[in-house]
């Protein structure tokens, strides 16, 4: 009955968000690394312009000159540039919805095989939030993020390397500033670690205050709470606001340090570099260079930080990727399939079987038609002998099974039947050969087209998950369905919450269907245990005696 | 603890906001301007330097006002940028704070939320909900803020492009108008790739929710995989819409980031065909390099149009839930009022959406005679519930309410009634605040855990003042904790929603009988399936109006007064 929460322990969890990041990025290994070059072409044709830019102007203001290869190569740059961006954009974009997908794969054969229970004590509302947003949260922590990760580590290697070309000490005066910022870098990261930190001990619980009170707005408004749940909602909401700028204020000390070596960066480089110009100082690699020569120095420093600004501006994707795969960990579980490779035994009933959570059940030989009820006290097995009868649940052991040779798939009817949206005639019809007229009169027999209800008759629409539908007609819908097919019949409390008319016609209809067919029946109502063909009693305490009615 | 009434009246921070946003603005320009200056001043100096270099102008050179300001502006824009991002943050913080407030109480007057099943009690649907109140939350942040600035920068840049080198300006105009073009025709795919997401996300939930729920019978029809597939297919229609829509945006950058490069071409180009030579070519560099400094920023310009259509949407959505007009949902209950008898006179029966079920209904109750409203399911017991507390309206105008013999309406009614809802939800906050009972002592307190059976859940957990949320708690234990809510409550009227439900049924019946007691001398009205009653209980039944109609059987019964009984 009580809903726990299962969660295994921290570090099972950090390593299962680690395998989902790594089991998507082997899929799509090849393919970033290709992306990969392709951003690097892309950054190194963006500077290429810019140098090229500058080079002509250098060659215009200093020696007066027109160089129109250079406007050519400038042109080309650009061209290819902006081509060059397209199609990394586009190939990004694809490998980042191929990740995705891929995880929405997996969650698919994992909800596709994984046992009923455990699928359907998944908590509903979480699972599809997380479905609808989470994949593509780690498919970007897997390519974009990758991609800016990689770009740090590779390009101001890059760049450096190319102001070595033109000075090497000003490259040198660049590499060796890097762990000036690092250790700057590393301070204010620390402290921002432990402030966020503290905010989440102590705040943590404020973030969802105003989520959690939508959620519950009809719970305090039944209980004339609004008042009171106001005035506190605002005061937390603006407690944590302030509390959130505090740590806003450190946290963005970590870009504002880039910024700062960034700007910094041009700033000394151009004073030094006009002090040579002028002569005034004479520091090597900083003297007796042409302009377009520090021109280059110039324009090439501050791409020596942007890619650790890009990827400092991608925190939040880290984050949410982190937290995505986490909650995501469950797609990884073995999907079921060695399961499948050993089917229980199969006998037409049970022999020897033992059912989970139920125990024992005594043997027992199903006839191919009839009307077999499992009766016994409310959690004593009936429901779980019939999903295990109908193969949704294994058994501790035994065989067991619906007979074989009967006509027809097998039709289940209880009140969390299969509802997608429609008319009620679709839902009753969905998957059965029927003539308009069965269904109508099914449906007239169990009572569905009484318009106070559910206006429209058979063409009344219906919700997808049935939200507009009671428990009684949700079990009325899946009987009529039920009824219309050829197979074996099993039903789940068929008139469980039913008024006695209705319930009456009910147990009819089941009689009937009986003399062709097989019905098999959970149930405690006495009327209709008494007009079973024979009963199986169901219960922890009974051994499984078995008697004929 | 302590709901500190600074609150309640803590007056709407407008007027500081402003002030916030108006320093956010002025931040932001004086950044991106910096940044701007930055480069383009920079080359200016190294033009200037080099073409003194070679001259007896050197040894005179000025060096240190232009190396001072390039200093400055280094450290302008580090400063600029960090303050910028401060003051924004802190303005939309603030603006948060009241649109939360508002929102909060619209949503608290909407018709739905007295209705049927509370959409957004379900996770997913809550989650979309506040994606749309972030991405209205953080609109100044993410599209104004970074607009303007850009704006600005690139129309100042314009100017003196123009004033300058008009042929550059001539090409900045042309792409201009190439961008615009542009913008005018993607952006409507943008939105339309935004509402295929959408749609696509909310189709999958909505099946998914139709295929989670009904995994047993999927299963042993065979159709599992089938339904599974057809309920995740929607989700691939929207990573797929998502995949487009980045391509669009993309698009955008890159036209937007070329033609700033293009420009600063084109500065050089003009500057140089005008016949410029040597120090004269000085401006040109340094506008040249400041409107590649722009580009640079190009990459902002999806995300403000990403920023703007979600924020548009995001309107759209939350329009859904219009504010009933004159509806105040903080109406503080007359508490004191006794009531001694609640009558329903000729009431029409309806569903939930407020569908006549034919047939009407009459009955009474009295402080000390309980009224059990029962039947089976979907005979409109609820709905008959929610109406005597005044969430819902009678449907057909006929029917009347009388409270002590006096016509009741809607709003009295629901200042009277304490309403405990079937599906009661916990919040999460301490079990304290849970309980809705600001005065009372921790004995009463205690006094009502006890009543229902939580006491020692409680206290195992904590106390009072521990956290709890919904998770943490079973069905059978949040519906208890709402029971202790009905027990502290001080209003006459008690209305209770199966409160039966999730519970076994001796823990049942030993739970109403202490309400029962408590309620005394109260109106006490539920709703039950009888079948579930213990035998005392349906013994003690008396059916006043035993009425059936086609397919419904709804009977009405009093209990008779414990006196009575013994």
């Amino acid at each position: 009955m009580g809903i726990v929460m299962r969660r295994p322990a921290t570090s099972g969890r950090v390593e299962q968000e680690q395998l989902l990041i790594s089991r998507v990025a082997q899929g799509i290994s090849s393919q970033r690394y290709r992306l990969l070059a392709l951003n690097l072409a892309r950054h190194f044709l963006k500077i290429t312009f810019v140098l090229c830019l500058g080079i002509i102007a250098a060659c215009m203001i200093e020696q007066g000159v027109f160089v129109a290869e250079l406007v050519f190569s400038a042109c080309a740059a650009l061209l290819l540039f902006s081509l060059v961006t397209y199609v990394a954009e586009l190939k990004l974009a694809e490998v980042e919805a191929e990740a995705a997908r891929t995880i929405l794969d997996r969650a698919r054969s994992v909800l596709v095989a994984a046992p009923a229970r455990e699928a359907e004590s998944m908590p509903r509302g979480k699972t599809i939030a997380q479905l609808q947003r989470h994949p593509v949260a780690v498919a970007r922590l897997c390519v974009s993020h990758w991609l800016a990760r990689m770009n740090m580590a590779v390009m101001p290697m890059f760049v450096a390397a190319a102001i070595a070309l033109v000075s090497w000490q000003a490259a040198l005066a660049l590499i060796l500033g890097t762990p000036v910022m690092i250790s700057f870098f590393a301070l204010v990261g620390g402290k921002i670690h432990e402030k966020a930190q503290a905010q989440e001990k102590s705040f943590g619980r404020l973030s969802t205050q105003f989520s959690d009170r939508i959620r519950t707005l009809p719970t305090i408004l039944a209980n004339q709470a609004f008042a009171r749940e106001d005035a506190k909602l605002g005061e937390r909401m603006q407690n944590y606001s302030s509390r959130t700028l505090s740590t806003l204020s450190v946290a963005f000390l970590n870009s504002a340090i880039l910024d700062f070596f960034s700007s910094l960066s041009i700033a000394m480089l151009a004073v030094f570099l006009g002090l040579g110009h002028l002569g005034l100082a004479q520091l090597p690699g900083f003297y007796d260079l042409a302009l377009w020569q520090s021109l280059a120095i110039l324009i090439l420093a501050p791409e020596y930080f942007a890619p650790l600004r890009r990827f400092a501006e991608q925190y939040h994707l880290k984050a949410e990727g982190d937290a995505a795969a986490e909650a995501l960990g469950w797609v990884l579980k073995s999907d079921g399939s060695d399961d499948a490779a050993s089917p229980p035994m199969r006998h037409a009933g049970a022999k020897g079987l033992v059912l989970q959570f139920a125990g024992p059940v005594a043997d027992f030989t199903l006839p191919e038609q009839g009307l077999v009820v499992l009766a016994g006290p409310s959690g004593g097995g009936k429901s779980m002998l019939l999903k295990t009868l109908a193969g949704v649940e294994r058994p501790v052991r035994g065989a067991t099974g619906l007979p074989t040779g009967v006509s027809g798939p097998v039709a289940w009817a209880s009140v969390d039947t299969f509802i997608p949206g429609g008319t009620l005639e679709e839902i009753v019809s969905r998957g059965r050969q029927a003539e308009a007229a069965d269904v109508h009169r099914i449906a007239a027999a169990l009572d569905l087209l009484d318009a106070r209800y559910l206006p429209g008759g058979l063409n009344a629409q219906v919700t997808e998950g049935g939200e507009n539908l009671s428990g009684g007609q949700r079990m009325r819908i899946a009987l009529a369905r039920g009824l219309m097919g050829g197979g074996p019949l099993l039903c789940d409390e068929p008139t469980a919450k039913i008024d006695p008319k209705t319930a009456g016609r009910i147990r009819q209809e089941l009689a009937q269907a009986a003399e062709t067919r097989l019905v098999i029946a959970a149930t405690h109502d006495p009327a209709l245990i008494e007009l079973a063909d024979m009963c199986i009693d169901v219960s922890a305490a009974s051994n499984g005696r078995e008697m004929v009615a | 603890m302590k709901a500190g009434r600074a609150g309640a009246d803590m007056p709407v921070s407008g007027s500081s906001s402003r002030r916030s946003w108006r320093l956010a603005i002025g931040l932001a320009f004086f950044a991106l301007i910096c940044g701007v200056l930055l480069v383009g001043v920079s080359v200016w100096f190294l033009g200037a330097v080099a073409l003194a270099g070679g001259t007896a102008a050197a040894l005179t050179f000025n060096f240190h006002h232009p190396a001072a300001l390039i200093r400055f502006l280094a450290i302008a824009r580090t400063g600029g940028k960090y303050g910028e991002r401060l003051a924004g943050h802190r303005a939309a913080l603030q603006d948060q704070v009241d649109r939360r407030r508002k929102l909060f109480r619209a949503m608290a007057s909407a018709p739905d939320v007295r209705r049927a099943g509370w959409q957004l009690a379900r996770e997913d649907r809550l989650t979309d909900y506040i994606d749309d109140v972030e991405d209205l939350d953080y609109r100044k942040l993410r599209v104004d803020l970074p607009a303007v600035t850009l704006i600005a920068a690139a129309a100042a840049l314009f100017l003196m492009t123009l004033w300058l080198y008009p042929l550059a300006a001539l090409v900045a105009a042309l792409s201009g108008l190439a961008l615009s073009l542009m913008l005018r025709r993607i952006a409507p795919s943008i939105d339309r790739y935004a509402d295929t997401m959408r749609m696509g996300r909310r189709c999958a939930a909505s099946r998914l929710g139709a295929t989670l729920c009904a995994f047993t019978p999927l299963t042993a029809e065979g159709e599992r995989g089938a339904r599974v597939e057809w309920s995740i297919a929607p989700l691939g229609v929207a990573i797929d819409a998502e995949q487009s829509q980045s391509r669009a945006l993309s698009l955008i950058d890159n036209a937007f980031s070329c033609a700033g490069l293009l420009v600063g071409l084109s500065v050089v180009l003009a500057a140089w065909f005008a016949g410029l030579r040597g120090t004269d070519l000085l401006p040109a560099g340094f506008l040249a390099f400041a409107w590649i400094a722009l580009s640079d920023h190009a990459n902002a310009i999806s995300k403000i149009c990403l920023g703007h259509v979600r924020a548009g949407a995001a309107q759209t959505q939350l329009g859904a839930y219009p504010a009933a007009a004159g509806d105040d949902a903080g109406a503080v209950a007359s508490v004191g009022n006794s009531v001694s008898e609640l009558s329903i006179a000729d009431l029409p029966l309806s569903t939930p959406d407020g569908r006549r079920l034919g047939g009407r209904i009459s009955a009474d109750a009295r402080a000390g005679r309980p009224m059990i409203i029962s039947g089976p399911s979907g005979c409109g017991k609820t709905t008959l519930l929610k109406t005597i507390a005044g969430w819902l309206e009678a449907a057909g105008s006929s029917g009347e309410i009388l409270v002590d013999g006096a016509i009741a309406d809607k709003a009295e009614r629901r200042a009277l009634v304490h309403l405990g809802l079937h599906d009661a939800a916990v919040l999460h906050d301490t079990i304290r605040e849970n309980l809705f009972a600001s005065g009372a002592s921790d004995a009463d307190l205690w006094e009502a855990l006890n009543a229902v059976e939580l006491a020692d859940r409680v206290r195992h957990a904590g106390g009072l003042e521990s956290w709890v949320a919904q998770i943490n708690l079973s069905l059978g234990e949040a519906h208890r904790l709402a029971l202790a809510r009905a027990w502290l409550s001080n209003l006459p009227v008690i209305a209770l929603d199966e409160p039966e439900a999730h519970l076994d049924r001796d823990q049942a019946i030993r739970i109403l009988d202490r309400l029962e007691e408590r309620f005394a001398d109260r109106v006490l009205i539920y709703t039950s399936h009888s079948e579930l009653l213990d035998k005392k209980r349906r013994d003690l039944m008396i059916s006043v109006a035993p009425w059936s109609v086609i397919g419904l059987a709804l009977v009405l019964t009093f209990l008779r007064p414990r006196e009575d009984a013994l």
